[in-house]
């Protein structure tokens, strides 16, 4: 027969953590008044009736598009002033889309594909 | 000071690499923590100085820059902690110590190589993923760290060339993995290892230290291809290699080994074997006949200079790819020399090219017949062999 030992067992109430309890109680308890949801102002917006739609639409225009996340990062390599003679292999591995910003001789590329190696001569 | 820049759009950069193919270099610092999702970082002979890395980088590999110390790796190999590769190669500025590598815990690939590094090696004891390390040719001193807790290890360099390394090889039951072993070039006194307890073996190379004890039974590591044990002072006979398929180099030269020539019926891989100055301890060296050869279709050189043989037990000689033939100061009587020099010039109807060598002079040899103008000489000599006999 099952017995778990006294140990083994303990309230979720001793789990919490005194301090932990206190910052409990002394947090903002919001009152079940106050509480409005998104949908219930969504449907305050929309002229709602005893919490009921009326039978209005709602048209969005355009196509959903979710938004660009962009990081440059600036002086990746910084490097000492070209003398003109210098050729330099690069290879970039990502995901996403990535551009050379700047090669720090002012020069770009753009629609640099994964693994595709990029020979920069400076001059 | 100019740099280079890059952007990424929804997406995340994970491996940079960066390989100068110019004699000049453009040089500076590379700061790879600007990019926190950065994991691979490889930079080929662009002299830089000092590379700070973010704490995802899982591969740092830097060959031919200007590293000054790997402390110029910031903030610290040590910090690195999702590292499995640690790579500085060919860095003639690269000078100073290697840094604690507990923190490493799983590093799998540790590639040192030609730098000028010095002091001791470090230990491994908390690298248990570790399958290479390469510290070769650099001015390391010491002792060789233990390897007991490195059951992955497939690959160690150790050779320095500059005698640096001194103490014993260290135990190597715990790395059944391992294929390819290096300590050549050093100080190392004592045995050598256990090949039992290393069956996967490849290549192992011992040559030029302090090595004692017999040769250990080579035979258990069936798929060895190079065995290089030259240049101690090894006692005892040699082992049996008939086994060893694959076997291309065997130099067990410059030892103090005794005994009969081993069986070498099924060698059909050999290219290169030294029995050669087995006078070492007071050793008599190789004693009784050289054996038919029949059994070795590719062999090259043959050394047996400097031993006790007295005959060749062939009828044939059976390669054309020999070029290099040396048997001096041994107990060849005048009739086996002629034999050699005749089935050798058989062998070989045609010319051949520079290089090719048969050495059967020094003292205790017999001279071959007519001496210089013995026909099988003269033959040859006319074919482009450089042939040395008594006269």
């Amino acid at each position: 027969m099952y017995n778990p030992s006294y140990k083994k067992v303990k309230k979720i109430s001793n789990q919490i953590k005194p301090r932990a309890q206190d910052q409990i109680r002394n947090s903002f308890t919001p009152k079940r008044a106050n509480i409005r949801s998104l949908s219930d102002l969504e449907r305050e917006r929309l002229g709602s009736i005893d919490g009921n739609l009326t039978n209005r639409r709602i048209k969005i225009k355009g196509a959903a598009r979710a938004p660009e996340v962009i990081n440059t990062f600036v002086g990746f390599w910084n490097f000492d002033t070209p003398d003109g003679n210098e050729v330099v292999n690069y290879t970039f591995e990502f995901t996403g889309n990535l551009l050379i910003e700047d090669f720090g001789d002012g020069t770009k590329e753009t629609y640099v594909t994964g693994g595709q190696t990029i020979t920069k001569s400076y001059s | 000071m100019p740099g280079l820049s890059v952007r990424t759009i929804n997406g995340q950069l994970k491996k940079v690499v960066i390989d100068t193919t110019s004699t000049n270099k453009l040089g500076g610092t590379i700061n790879a923590s600007i990019i926190n999702d950065l994991e691979e970082i490889i930079v080929t002979t662009s002299g830089i100085t000092s590379l700070t890395g973010g704490p995802n980088l899982v591969k740092i590999e830097l060959n031919g820059n200007n590293i000054p110390n790997l402390s110029s790796i910031y903030p610290g190999v040590s910090s690195f902690t999702n590292l499995d590769n640690l790579t500085v190669t060919n860095d003639n500025a690269l000078t100073g110590t290697v840094p604690s590598l507990e923190e490493n815990v799983i590093l799998k690939t540790l590639g040192l190589r030609n730098n000028n590094l010095t002091g001791r090696l470090p230990t491994f004891s908390d690298n248990p993923s570790l399958s290479f390390a390469d510290f070769r040719d650099n001015s390391f001193s010491g002792e060789i760290p233990a390897l007991s807790t490195n059951p992955e290890m497939v690959q160690i360099y150790f050779n320095n060339g500059n005698a640096g390394l001194s103490g014993f090889i260290p135990e190597l039951s715990a790395c059944s993995k391992l294929e390819n072993f290096n300590v050549s070039g050093n100080g190392l006194s004592g045995r050598l290892h256990d090949f039992r307890k290393t069956p996967n073996l490849k290549t192992y190379h011992a040559f030029n230290n302090h090595l004692t004890g017999p040769v250990p039974t080579v035979s258990a590591c069936p798929t060895v291809i190079t065995l290089e044990f030259d240049q101690n002072y090894l006692s005892g006979g040699i082992p049996y290699i008939n086994n060893l398929t694959d076997l291309k180099i065997c130099n067990f030269n410059n030892n103090g080994l005794s005994g009969h020539f081993p069986e070498v019926t099924n060698l059909a891989s050999l290219q290169f074997l030294r029995f050669n100055k087995n006078d070492r301890n007071g050793s008599p060296g190789i004693i009784g006949a050289i054996p038919d050869l029949s059994g070795c279709p590719i062999l090259k050189i043959l050394d047996v200079a400097n031993c006790s043989l007295t005959g060749w037990n062939g009828t044939s000689w059976p390669s054309i790819q020999f070029n290099n033939i040396q048997a001096q100061t041994n107990l060849l009587p005048t009739s086996e020399v002629n034999r050699i020099l005749a089935a050798i010039n058989a062998t070989y109807p045609n010319p051949v090219g520079s290089g090719y060598l048969i050495n059967l002079a020094g003292t205790g040899n017999g001279a071959p017949t007519n001496g210089n103008s013995n026909s099988d000489r003269v033959a040859l000599i006319s074919k482009g062999w450089s042939v040395n006999t008594n006269t």
